[in-house]
């Protein structure tokens, strides 16, 4: 934790004294997020967020998520961070993690928070929908399906895929409706947490719930099947930001939930780089394995190659150098 | 979900027949995708075998060449069997999504009792990805994306002899992925006189393989190719272990023919052909039967022309030439191709247009004119 700390401040910069080219708000937005739209990291942590029960506090969730979003952007208000992002006609997928179940699936509270976001944008709360594989998996994490709801819609794809596969790589899959017709746009919602085959699961492998047949992108450590994926333009288009539930983390025995190997980070990373944010997902697991005495993910056989596939494509940064992290 | 989708639809549609058979044994699935888990929806939850415990709760599969290993939670690369709290288990035992009854030729078996019917069945899921795979859409999906019904391996067995058919096939995906549920309703043949064959990739390994022979009666194998690069390429497999699991079957006295689709330009060479004709012979026998089927584009193999009977006719010479006893042409109709020939005087054996057989002249399982024994299981 402390060397993560270190590290952080040691690449950190400070917001809220970027340079502001023009004198507008507008000219303001469009260069921060100009910056912010490279390689910006926010790490926004609170101590006392997560209860001992395993809980969180919703209203400080909120307030992290707002704070990460507005440094992610480089923007001062939650409303203009997230409405430099989103447009009132927009549709607005938010797609969570919740293979693991309740202790290590996106909790509700955060993607609640993004909800309350989007909506800050102009978008309608019907026109918001938090969504996974599967309905049942979002109930496993605690959502309450509101497929049909006239107000926020939480669903899974259950089956709903386009007819034809399309290509990703050398692999293809047919993609989630939610994806290719319902959503203009699409949040990525992760957790923190390590993967024994593609070494950590954040942003990008989040995708893989998004096609019908995840399991045929599984081979050779999942890569370059992540950068393929992710390189899709209904994805690669539509996908404006990244915010990961860190609030527990975990940093062996992934995918399923390994308590042993759970930890409360107490964090919100928000990111517009999806590549800059997994590899700074990926050094965060990395240190608390280092901390525990648990091999790298190197040395474990399982580094996420993928990080640097995804940039070669030019999906974004995965090079830690070049990466501006904002810690709060 | 706006209606049935095509691949809903085609599910359905070859349960549906079956369904009037036996509408108080098989339970359906009305919804794809609505209930993930197969023990929460009735279907069987069924330990894999051939598979061994690893630490941190993974397990390796032993069953096809593939030994994928799985973390908790997670399945293998057939999308069919999955790991839950370090045990593995096989989603698709009884789970069938497709069922009908065919001709044994259109599996194809042109050595097993001629004109007679085949129960056919398959789950979801495969372990290869070919690019071209005429049944992508219930072998490239999970089990609880297509419609089911749940049909214990006795009812299956019932459900074939409804429909006056002597055999099972395990066929349409990839019979390997339901391994469990295979073996459990071949091990009923004994009892019940429904024998049972397998159409198969043969991406299986050895240990599995050996356990499955003694109760099957034939097995075909689609050899997509005789290069490892096209194996790589286009299938996301490996040529070798199918060439292994050729002679494994052979040697265990199970009758067997191979299938070659032929895609155009990608393994139709007369190298090629000439080299698989070549290791037929030389390792499975000239008498073991070799079917050249015409390909028509479909999934990821769109870019690709339909087949010319012209190259078919090519591969058929050169494996002629090369010595092998009985080689056929599929998916030509009404080519003389699809007709068995003595292979000692030539004269013509069984007459077929399609899968139809228009006249089967094989007396007492040799040639009425020269004698001459015809390999094959003929009745």
């Amino acid at each position: 934790m402390g060397q993560t700390r270190r590290q952080f401040l040691q690449t950190s910069i400070a917001i809220g004294g970027g340079l502001v080219i023009g004198s507008g708000l507008l000219d303001q937005r469009a260069a921060r997020t100009a910056a912010a739209a490279t390689s910006r990291v926010a790490v926004v942590r609170r101590k006392g967020v997560t209860t001992k029960d395993g809980g969180v506090r919703a209203d400080v969730v909120k307030q992290m998520v707002f704070a990460a979003v507005c440094q992610a952007t480089g923007l001062d208000s939650a409303k203009d961070a997230f409405g430099s992002l989103f447009s009132p006609g927009d549709v607005v997928g938010i797609k969570v993690s919740c293979l693991a179940g309740k202790r290590m699936s996106t909790r509700p509270e955060v993607a609640l928070a993004l909800s309350a976001g989007v909506q800050l944008a102009g978008v309608k709360s019907f026109n918001v929908v938090i969504w996974e594989r599967s309905s049942r998996e979002l109930e496993r994490a605690g959502y309450q399906i509101q497929k049909e709801s006239r107000d926020l819609r939480i669903m899974g794809t259950d089956g709903d895929y386009e007819e034809q596969p399309i290509d990703a790589g050398s692999v293809g899959g047919c993609f989630s409706r939610i994806v290719t017709q319902r959503c203009t746009r699409q949040i990525s919602a992760p957790v923190l947490k390590d993967h024994d085959l593609s070494g950590v699961s954040l942003g990008m492998k989040n995708w893989y719930g998004a096609i019908h047949n995840p399991n045929k992108y599984h081979d050779n450590g999942c890569s370059p099947y992540v950068a393929d994926l992710f390189a899709k333009s209904m994805l690669r288009d539509k996908v404006r930001l990244v915010v990961c539930d860190a609030l527990f983390a975990q940093c062996h025995g992934g995918p399923a939930y390994s308590p042993e190997f759970m930890w409360p980070f107490e964090g919100i990373v928000a990111a517009l780089d999806p590549v800059a944010h997994d590899a700074i997902g990926a050094s965060i697991i990395e240190q608390e394995r280092k901390r525990r005495g648990l091999p790298t993910l190197l040395e474990a056989k399982r580094p996420p190659r993928w990080l640097n596939q995804a940039a070669a494509l030019g999906l974004g940064t995965a090079d830690l150098q070049r990466i501006k992290l904002v810690e709060s | 979900m706006s209606g049935l989708t095509r691949r809903q639809a085609l599910a359905l549609g070859a349960c549906g027949a079956c369904g009037l058979l036996v509408p108080r044994l098989a339970r359906g699935q009305d919804e794809a995708g609505k209930n993930a888990l197969v023990d929460d929806t009735g279907y069987p939850l069924v330990e894999a075998r051939h598979y061994v415990k690893l630490d941190g709760k993974r397990v390796r599969c032993e069953l096809c060449p593939r030994r994928c290993q799985v973390a908790d939670l997670e399945r293998g690369y057939c999308g069919v069997r999955e790991n839950r709290d370090g045990a593995y288990y096989t989603l698709v035992h009884s789970r069938l999504v497709s069922m009908h009854t065919d001709p044994i030729e259109k599996k194809p078996f042109f050595h097993v009792v001629p004109g007679s019917q085949a129960f056919s069945l398959a789950t979801a899921g495969c372990n290869m990805e070919c690019k071209f795979c005429q049944n992508w859409e219930i072998s490239q999906y999970r089990p609880e994306q297509i419609p089911a019904r749940n049909v214990p391996p006795a009812v299956c067995h019932s459900m074939a002899k409804t429909e006056a058919a002597p055999f099972v096939a395990f066929t349409y995906s990839e019979p390997v992925i339901f391994y469990e549920y295979m073996i459990d309703v071949a091990r009923l043949s004994a009892k019940t006189g429904v024998r049972s064959l397998v159409v198969s990739n043969g991406f299986i390994e050895e240990k599995p393989l050996k356990e499955l022979l003694p109760h099957v009666s034939a097995f075909k194998v689609d050899l997509k190719a005789f290069r490892n690069e096209f194996y790589q390429q286009l299938c996301a497999a490996r040529l070798q272990p199918v060439l292994e699991s050729l002679q494994w079957i052979k040697k265990a006295g199970v009758w067997l023919e191979i299938v070659v689709l032929v895609l155009p330009t990608k393994n139709d060479s007369e190298d090629e052909v000439r080299d698989l004709a070549r290791f037929v012979k030389r390792n499975l026998g000239p008498e073991v039967p070799v079917h050249f089927t015409r390909f028509h584009p479909t999934y990821r193999a769109q870019n690709l022309p339909p087949t010319p009977v012209s190259t078919l006719e090519r591969c058929y010479d050169v494996a002629k030439a090369e010595g092998l006893y009985f080689v056929y042409m599929g998916n030509v109709p009404g080519h003389p191709g699809e007709n068995t020939y003595c292979y000692k005087c030539g004269e013509e054996l069984v007459s077929r247009t399609g899968f139809s057989v228009r006249q089967n002249r094989i007396a007492g399982n040799a040639c009425p004119k020269c004698k001459t024994p015809i390999p094959g299981v003929w009745s």
